[in-house]
């Protein structure tokens, strides 16, 4: 259940049931009161995702003694998280694999509590934007190595990514190696047909 | 208390469905520490994910914590 109607003698016995029906703490969820009087109090309560992972990262991040804090917006179809302090180089180290690491968790996170896919989205700064547009000229690169001299070029891993920089580019065609964790893409000429 | 082990903590119980059965033992060693992390049977997955990818950015995670402690985690999930 991710919302419903919830009753009790005053707002606080109403908010309680709300947390225990929702399976949710007290910041998680967002409510209003439907009714209040006679000694009853109903609210409408329902699981707030942009308040879950609020509280996940913080909690996250006080744990770890990370000096990180995050900020999160609604983009249409997605929640973008803004993750800033000084330990933000932790994750934007060795390629930002922490930063991936934690978006896929956040994804993971509100995967199993609500009831529909919400694309959660963890930036540093413009961090993913520039590292997306250095594996692009990459790509670019390899792809005229291979034009001039007609002899394929593997680049490591970001495969989806290789693939769609270069799908436009009629000169060459790619292809994925690798199975399990490591995976490579070779850009090779393109036959003709 | 260490920050390593609330973090993984903190991490798996906002993964399962049993965060009551969360558990961390830290296995301290000179140059690397194990983090043994146990959850019920049914929330195995939930921690693992598909082809290990939960597992894996739980790893990326601590691997990015350890640098500010200088100090390698190593991550264990028990059955």
């Amino acid at each position: 259940m991710t919302a419903g109607r919830f009753s009790g003698r005053t707002l606080d016995e109403a908010l309680s049931a709300a947390c225990s029906g929702l399976c949710a703490r007290i910041g998680e969820i967002h409510y209003e009161v439907d009714r209040e009087g006679q000694g009853e109090v109903i609210v409408q309560a329902s699981l707030d995702p942009a308040a879950i992972l609020g509280l996940f990262l913080s909690e996250t991040f006080r744990a770890g003694q990370l000096e990180l804090s995050s900020r999160l917006e609604e983009d249409g179809e997605a929640l973008v998280v803004r993750i800033e302090g000084p330990d933000t180089t932790l994750l934007t180290a060795r390629g930002g694999e922490a930063l991936d690491g934690l978006q896929y968790l956040c994804n993971r996170v509100l995967d199993g509590r609500m009831r529909e896919h919400l694309p959660v989205h963890v930036e540093v700064g413009d961090f993913k934007e520039q590292r997306a547009r250095r594996l692009f000229r990459k790509a670019e690169e390899a792809a005229d190595t291979v034009a001039r001299t007609g002899r394929p070029q593997t680049l490591p891993a970001a495969r989806r990514h290789i693939h769609l920089a270069l799908a436009e580019d009629d000169r060459v065609e790619t292809e994925s190696e690798g199975r399990g964790f490591i995976k490579r893409v070779i850009v090779r000429p393109r036959r003709r047909r | 208390m260490s920050a390593m082990k609330d973090l993984l903590e903190e991490i798996a119980r906002a993964l399962v469905d049993n965060p009551e059965d969360v558990q961390v033992t830290e296995v301290e060693g000179e140059q690397t520490t194990v983090l043994e992390l146990r959850v019920r049977n049914e929330d195995l997955g939930k921690v693992i994910g598909r082809q290990g990818r939960t597992a894996r950015a739980i790893r990326t995670l601590l691997a990015a914590a350890g640098m500010k402690v200088h100090k390698r985690f190593v991550l264990e999930i028990l059955e």
